[in-house]
């Protein structure tokens, strides 16, 4: 399906750069999403990028993370693009954060919150690198 | 703006904690660190967390929150948070940890369930 209007931001493996992601995200879909799913989008995008330079690059190598931000006219969607080792979500299950600390863990929060706010498959990509993409429906 | 703390101690082991910015992932190792800190330099068993002015909260300050509450809780102290901007409450709700942490909406009622 073709999006009637894109935007594309690359950065690299750095948390520094989030508060970047966070202004351009609220910036290009604040005349789309009333408040709430804003704050919903910009909050998933968050939690998404950040989990990828978190997980994704352990070795500690530079990586390039690539955010595509999409317009349709019932729905939006990102698209993020890395170039880290294959991320397997099973990983960072994305369960109950009350359950996870009955168990004595605190990981897989921001899972739980993506998967919450919107609709997210991931798939790998062939060589190395992934793809998420989270869509939320235009209310 | 990125989040700041300033801690004021009420003696007894009981301070509040009043952190201000985003709470984010670029913060809040920093944030845990300082807490921690301020737990071992005062023998602090009971913490108020007053989150007036902390406008966006991600997963690594939640993170943060159930480490304070397990470290605390260890130690047979307590955690209370107060405060909470609407947008910050709504993710305590939505990822269900309302019911995990004890949360007012004055700091005075914070401070008073203390004992």
């Amino acid at each position: 399906m073709q999006s009637e209007e894109s935007h594309r931001l690359k950065i690299q493996n750095d948390f520094a750069q989030l508060s970047q992601v966070r202004a351009q995200v609220k910036n290009f879909f604040s005349k789309n999403l009333s408040s709430k799913d804003l704050m919903q989008v910009i909050q998933s995008v968050d939690e998404a990028v950040a989990n990828v330079i978190e997980h994704g690059y352990p070795d500690g190598r530079n990586g390039n993370i690539e955010i595509e931000l999409l317009k349709f006219n019932d729905h939006i969607a990102i698209v993020i693009t890395d170039d880290a080792g294959h991320f397997d979500p099973a990983a960072l299950p994305a369960v109950n954060p009350e359950e996870r600390y009955e168990q004595g863990l605190d990981g897989g929060i921001g899972v739980y919150i993506y998967s919450t706010f919107m609709h997210a498959t991931r798939e790998p990509l062939a060589g190395q690198g992934n793809r998420l993409k989270l869509v939320k429906r235009i209310e | 703006m990125a989040a700041e703390i300033n801690i004021k101690n009420l003696g007894g082991g009981k301070v509040i904690a009043y952190l201000n910015g985003r709470l984010d992932v670029a913060v809040s190792g920093d944030i845990e660190e300082k807490l921690v800190a301020a737990i071992e330099k005062d023998s602090i068993k009971n913490m108020v967390l007053n989150m007036d002015k902390v406008e966006y909260m991600s997963s690594s300050g939640f993170r943060v929150a159930i480490a304070l509450l397990r470290r605390l809780k260890d130690e047979g102290g307590q955690l209370k948070i107060c405060c909470l901007k609407p947008a910050v409450k709504r993710i305590f709700d939505v990822i269900e940890l309302t019911s995990l942490f004890e949360i007012f909406d004055s700091e005075e009622s914070a401070v008073a369930s203390l004992g």
